[in-house]
């Protein structure tokens, strides 16, 4: 198997060759020799390697040895005033301020805080700076017609009045300290990423993010998924959970709960989301929350290159800081803005992914630094002073084929509804606050994501925030008891117990790859129309009643799958029926059987509750008035980008191509 | 699957891998002070292990066996490797350069005007 990228073997000593003949001379020891507890110093073995054989032609080792169990959790029991579920910038805003707010914190996460989920890859953090001259009212002109008209205009009136100081609370955690692109550094020469690695550890944010919430005084629980949210009475008590890798049970007793756990995907295809798994979502359907517009797809790509290789794709957005954003829509670009965004982020991937690709000969390179600042995202204030250069990572293969996450949602579009007038993220159960991307349905990007590069790091820090502060002040005064009753543990025990139990059933890993067959092509999810869709919906409830009863375990790295199926299944028959829900075409939502805009019958939020026999309620939330815009306006000007089929089935003329994001 | 041992002789021992995998995909043997690539069928591919890895232990697979599935996706061509990526990769902003060097001479904008997109 030749690796990827990897130099040449018979390159001299470059510091990674160095480094691996060190090795290799101490290698020709042996493995048994090499065993001891302690980490070895990678330095002492450099040093020998000073006068080691490189050119020996050791045997490299690759095979793996057995798989040990890992030890349980010395604790398993927590007690607090907030439990904070998911470790991603919305949990760490949560955590931090809950615990500035005078509460006692627990962050539970299925990973490790700084590493999990989808916030090691933010790549980019926009804010809305009215001291560098930003108009609001530009701004949101641009993200009411660019959402579509769905848009939550009081969660972006938050953004607008905090997302600078939620930049400066990020920057004063040492989140974000800005150092040259690889592109710029001799590590450039020969994509030595371990070496750019290593020459930025000390300002490497993920390894911070952890040491930042213990010093603070918060415990932390981490490789531990929680299954279920614990209510006694009406009021939330805490959450169950277990410790991944050893399978052991974990009880949180708390006074109040804020799920910040991110959205999911089907499968990760290119796109590191794949520890999201709509664990959030599935719990609180249960709770019987209403879940929203989960017809809203995520439209992010990979290139065909290596379509399913996210650290092809997404390498420079975990290595490289966090460029900075924002300050890019004016009263002049603010319409061009929006239709630019609309173009180039739902119909040209509709109508690129419909039409099929230009062959991949792997030379589209994208390079953001020769981007115009439009597309970086950058300020247009022309002020010196202003530090929003834009996104301007090293140059990686292009994406040219959507679908890395299939099943994630546009941002901020699904999950948990709140109501229109909710901007805490409480869930309307007393104690329970959700926050964050894919988890708190708020609709702030309406039916699209029309709002620039560096929303979301920035908007679920916010959400975090807020929720934090909420649920802080709930737990003071609280009457509830903060305690998981024991026949909540027997529960959440009994489920994650049930696949080992299996006698006969299947593997988690083949369900997986099963439902994302279903859901992954083209007429599913970018392509819609009924027919499609029923299908899907059929294919989806047999694997809901024939598989999910019977997912098998033999280990607790696959009980976790187990339980994650089981969620990836029910999001997937909510996607399906919400899709089939809206008879329209909209933001990231295309139905080829309703190729147009349709405002009489769905300027509205779609909800799915689970109904009192099991089965799901749909529902439409209209929107307010204020925020939709004038309805009375000429259609073709209201909606100034087309979907394929539109202009014929409304009457107006084709417009010339929407493509834009080219070979 | 996407994380592969390029040598076990090179692992420290110190659990970055475990400790910074999202996927549960890596377990740590104590006896032998060794980590274990136990479920690479689970690995993401994001290479968070493979980045920060001391010793040198572990590489990332251009192959992908199980997750090529996108909406859909374009063909590619014998003639694309990683290595000839790795050299389009590299070239790259030279060619960015000499492309903004040409559209300046047109009388084009130096900065790239405005897109809005």
């Amino acid at each position: 198997m030749s690796n990827f990228m990897d130099e040449s073997r018979s390159d001299g000593l470059s510091r990674r060759a160095f480094l691996r003949a060190g090795s290799l001379a101490a290698g020709g020891l042996g493995l048994m020799a090499l065993s001891g507890c302690a980490p070895q110093e990678a330095s002492e073995k450099t040093d020998t390697a000073a006068t080691g054989d490189a050119a020996s032609g050791e045997t490299r080792v690759t095979t793996e040895l057995a798989i040990p169990a890992a030890a349980a959790p010395e604790k398993t029991t927590y007690d607090c005033d907030v439990l904070v579920i998911g470790g991603g910038f919305a949990g760490l805003n949560a955590a931090m301020a809950a615990k500035d707010a005078g509460a006692s914190v627990v962050m539970v996460d299925k990973g490790n805080p700084g590493y999990s989920g989808l916030s090691p890859w933010p790549s980019s953090h926009r804010w809305f700076d009215p001291d560098m001259g930003d108009d609001a009212d530009a701004f949101k002109k641009a993200i009411t017609m660019g959402g579509e008209y769905l848009v939550n205009q009081n969660w972006y009136q938050m953004w607008i009045d905090h997302s600078k100081e939620t930049y400066q609370r990020l920057a004063d955690w040492g989140l974000m300290d800005r150092y040259d692109r690889c592109a710029d550094t001799e590590y450039w020469n020969d994509l030595d990423f371990q070496g750019y690695y290593d020459a930025n550890a000390s300002v490497d944010r993920h390894a911070r993010w952890l040491p930042l919430i213990e010093e603070a005084g918060i415990e932390v629980a981490p490789f531990t998924m929680v299954v279920d949210v614990a209510r006694d009475g009406d009021a939330v008590c805490g959450a169950v959970g277990f410790h991944v890798p050893s399978g052991t049970l974990v009880t949180f007793n708390a006074k109040s709960v804020i799920m910040a756990m991110g959205g999911g995907c089907y499968k990760p295809t290119g796109y590191p989301v794949g520890g999201n798994t709509f664990d959030g979502e599935y719990i609180a359907y249960n709770l019987g929350l209403p879940i929203a517009n989960k017809e809203f797809d995520d439209f992010h790509v990979t290139t065909s290159y290596a379509s399913g290789n996210s650290f092809v794709d997404n390498q420079w957005d975990w290595l490289e800081n966090i460029w900075l954003c924002g300050g890019d829509i004016t009263a002049d670009t603010a319409e061009s803005y929006a239709t630019g965004k609309e173009k180039a982020m739902v119909v040209a991937r509709v109508t690129g992914t419909i039409d099929g690709m230009a062959v991949n000969d792997g030379t589209n390179i994208e390079d953001q630094a020769a981007a115009d600042i439009g597309r970086r995202g950058g300020t247009l204030s022309g002020n010196e002073d202003d530090i929003r250069i834009g996104k301007m990572l090293s140059p990686k293969p292009k994406g040219d084929c959507y679908g890395a996450a299939v099943g994630m949602q546009s941002h901020f579009s699904g999950g948990v509804f709140c109501g229109l007038d909710d901007v805490e993220g409480a869930t309307g159960i007393p104690g329970l606050w959700v926050a964050g991307d894919g988890i708190n349905g708020c609709a702030v990007t309406g039916s699209a994501y029309p709002v620039g590069v560096g929303f979301t790091s920035n908007f679920t820090s916010i959400q975090g925030h807020i929720a934090g502060e909420a649920a802080a002040k709930y737990a003071a005064s609280a009457s509830t008891s903060g305690k998981v009753p024991q026949d909540t543990i027997d529960a959440v025990k009994a489920e994650i117990e049930a696949p080992l139990n299996q006698e006969k059933g299947f593997s988690p890993d083949w369900a997986r790859d099963e439902l994302h067959g279903i859901m992954s092509p083209f007429w599913v999810l970018v392509d819609k129309s009924e027919p499609a869709l029923k299908a899907a919906l059929t294919q989806v409830q047999q694997m809901r009643d024939k598989v999910v009863p019977k997912l098998q375990a033999t280990n607790p790295h696959q009980q976790r799958l187990c339980i994650e199926m089981k969620h990836k299944v029910l999001s997937a028959e909510m996607k399906l029926r919400a899709s089939l829900e809206r008879q329209e075409s909209r933001g990231a939502h295309y139905r080829s059987d309703f190729p147009y805009r349709d405002d009489d019958n769905f300027l509205c939020y779609i909800t799915i509750t689970k109904g009192d026999k099991g089965d799901m309620v749909i529902d439409r939330v209209p929107l307010k008035q204020d925020w939709v815009g004038d309805t009375k306006q000429d259609y073709a000007t209201r909606y100034a980008v087309r979907f394929p089929g539109e202009a014929k089935a409304k009457g107006l003329p084709e417009e010339e191509s929407t493509g834009g994001w080219g070979k | 699957m996407s994380v592969v041992r390029y040598d076990l002789n090179n692992c420290i021992g110190c659990q970055h891998c475990v400790t910074v995998c999202p996927m549960d995909v890596f377990r740590f043997d104590t006896d032998n002070n060794k980590s274990v690539i136990a479920y690479p069928e689970n690995c993401q591919s994001c290479g968070q292990c493979y980045m920060g890895c001391q010793g040198r232990s572990l590489d990332m697979s251009y192959y992908q066996t199980s997750m090529v599935n996108a909406a859909a996706r374009a063909a590619v061509p014998d003639s694309v490797t990683p290595d000839s990526v790795k050299e389009a990769t590299i070239a790259q902003p030279e060619k960015s350069a000499e492309e903004a060097a040409a559209k300046e001479a047109e009388g084009g904008d130096k900065s790239g005007g405005w897109s809005g997109k």
